[in-house]
């Protein structure tokens, strides 16, 4: 008999137990209760039946359905939606402060600065204290 | 000559139902045995069941031709177990309980038959196997699913950890832990009852 407590886990199946040892040491023999005992209940586990006409049923759900390929490619569609709304959404907004914002601004202003000194002035007065441009109402 | 697996789901993913009824023919007895062994009660198995091949067809653009259907099935199954689970834990009733006086006294019972290695009725089969369920209540879903598994189905740590997508350590420890939380259970009671006694 061996004072050491038995590796259960190292266990060969067909391995014998010390069984003198489990006489003396409370802790391996509740180990060993335990492990028999779900072995039992495992191995003995009732039987479950599939009922009749099971897969009738499940193809019948299946048929109401589109084709596992159809499904994937719908599902990755679904996921993409709003990741394309972002990058559409990031788009406009790129392409409008580059080319409707401040660009427009500045395409003004070197109009105004090729007309001569005196038109560029006036624009640059205007635009400061808000007066109506030459022409204007 | 009966189409393999791959041929099945080659089918199947371009809309032949019928290779897809073949496919639940064939593992429909897997898929039952471990909801069964997971969940412990037998009427709602042929509804998680019914989701578990619709999560399969669903699944199917994304399975690996080169690996074994029968692991990709029954990691489905204990998924959706693991799923069912949750979400009864998450309903208001009470759902586990610690074990009462009349069913240590069975437990124990099925131990000492168990150590005299002496066979069982179907009746005692059925009740050893709802006590053990009664054990199992606390265990965390993976480790539940591991040592269902393991224990169970007898599938090997090497094949449970391709099929969890997770190493084998990993596996042994699960089973390992929750043989440990069985028996912690059980003396905790052991001792309340005791307790109780006094």
């Amino acid at each position: 008999m061996s004072d050491r407590h038995i590796s259960f886990e190292n266990l060969e199946p067909d391995e014998s137990i010390d069984t003198a040892h489990l006489e003396v040491c409370s802790r391996c023999r509740a180990e060993y209760r335990m492990r028999a005992f779900v072995s039992l209940a495992s191995k003995t586990a009732p039987e479950i039946e599939v009922p009749p006409f099971f897969s009738a049923r499940v193809t019948a759900l299946i048929k109401s359905e589109r084709t596992p390929v159809l499904f994937y490619f719908e599902r990755a569609a679904r996921q993409l939606v709003p990741v394309l709304l972002a990058l559409v959404l990031t788009t406009g907004l790129a392409f409008y402060t580059l080319f409707q914002g401040p660009a427009e601004e500045f395409r003004t202003e070197a109009l105004y600065r090729e007309s001569g000194d005196e038109v560029y002035m006036e624009y640059v007065v205007s635009s400061l204290v808000g007066l109506p441009e030459e022409g204007g109402e | 000559m009966p189409r393999t697996d791959p041929e099945l789901v080659d089918a199947a993913l371009v809309g032949d139902v019928q290779a897809f009824r073949e496919i639940v023919e064939r593992y429909q007895g897997l898929v039952f045995r471990i909801i069964y062994h997971y969940m412990g009660r037998r009427e709602e198995v042929e509804d998680l069941a019914q989701e578990v091949f619709l999560k399969l067809y669903r699944s199917l653009p994304r399975f690996d031709k080169a690996r074994p259907l029968q692991a990709w099935i029954s990691r489905i199954a204990g998924n959706h177990c693991v799923d069912a689970i949750r979400k009864a834990k998450s309903r208001p009733v009470r759902y586990f309980s610690d074990l009462s006086e009349g069913e240590m006294e069975r437990i124990e019972y099925f131990m000492e038959r168990a150590v005299q290695r002496s066979g069982l009725t179907e009746q005692e089969a059925e009740e050893s196997f709802s006590m053990l369920h009664r054990l199992m209540e606390d265990l965390g879903e993976k480790e539940r699913l591991a040592f269902v598994l393991h224990e169970m189905e007898g599938v090997s740590y090497s094949e449970m950890s391709r099929m969890l997508s997770t190493s084998e350590m990993a596996v042994r420890i699960r089973v390992s832990r929750a043989r440990k939380k069985l028996q912690a259970k059980f003396a905790a009671s052991l001792a309340a009852g005791k307790e109780r006694e006094r």
